[in-house]
């Protein structure tokens, strides 16, 4: 990105963070966006980090941009009902300083629906497409690649994003 | 776990079929078919509700149909995912239109 122009930083969770890096855009997104993450998330991508399957490489890709990767820490929490601590982290911290939290835990997402601002990482297709960084029929398949996990909730998802990106 | 009888009628040779693999196998019949039951519930219900889902992802279906299908939980999740997959992507279109406004490059 140019020198001096504003970047928007966006809060990521782990899932978020694996999704770009299974499909390769990390690198983009680290250009586009400010990348903020916790703590307990860094931990997380470290400890996947350590196997070779999709989830390892992928959080590899993460960490190797380890200097640009924005670490903050929630103040003063309290435990949420139903969520993990990692995700409390996360609630407190996009509540705290009003950040859009990119995650695709859809359980998490629904939690906190209403209190904090939550989007997909399929948001970052969608804005490569449109800006002109990426063309339409790569995102496409980046979208189908994405669906490594095939259940209802993702076929969701796909179909939809499929969609919307058709429609560019 | 609650349980409850569930009563069917079988042919005479499956049951005699089912007294083979439970003496080969040296499992309670019962138990063995819970199993195997289980086993093809689980994977039949997942490919349906995946078509369900395929079908409300296209607006093929409605809301209403799914809830009425398996249930106001599953149908409410479904809203939700579509309405946030759909919320993610025109997010994205108006945040690259943006980036492209302002000359960015990357």
């Amino acid at each position: 990105m140019e020198k001096g122009s504003e970047k928007k930083d966006y809060l990521f969770d782990t899932s978020a963070l694996i999704s770009l890096g299974v499909i390769n855009l990390i690198d983009l997104v680290f250009e586009m966006t400010g990348i903020i993450i916790t703590p307990s998330v860094l931990k997380e991508l470290e400890e996947f980090a350590k196997f070779d399957d999709a989830y390892g490489k992928a959080s590899k890709e993460v960490i190797r941009n380890k200097e640009k990767l924005i670490v903050r820490d929630a103040g003063g929490k309290e435990p949420t009902n139903h969520i993990q601590s990692t995700d409390n982290e996360l609630f407190y911290l996009a509540k705290e300083q009003s950040l859009t939290m990119i995650t695709d835990d859809i359980k998490f997402s629904r939690h906190v629906d209403g209190k904090v601002d939550t989007l997909f990482s399929t948001f970052f297709l969608t804005s490569l497409v449109s800006s002109g960084h990426l063309p339409k029929e790569k995102a496409i398949d980046l979208l189908e690649k994405l669906r490594t996990l095939r259940n209802w909730r993702n076929n969701i998802i796909y179909l939809t994003m499929k969609q919307e990106l058709e429609r560019l | 776990m609650e349980t409850e009888q569930f009563n069917i009628r079988i042919p005479k040779e499956l049951l005699q079929d089912l007294e083979v693999v439970s003496s080969l196998l040296k499992v309670n019949k019962s138990e063995w078919v819970k199993t195997k039951l289980a086993e093809e519930v689980h994977e039949e219900k997942n490919k349906l509700i995946m078509e369900l889902s395929t079908l409300y992802a296209k607006g093929i279906i409605s809301k209403e149909k799914v809830g009425e299908s398996v249930g106001k939980e599953i149908a409410d999740e479904m809203e939700f995912i579509k309405n946030k997959a759909l919320e993610s992507a025109k997010r994205g279109i108006a945040h690259g239109k943006g980036l492209r406004k302002k000359g960015l490059s990357f």
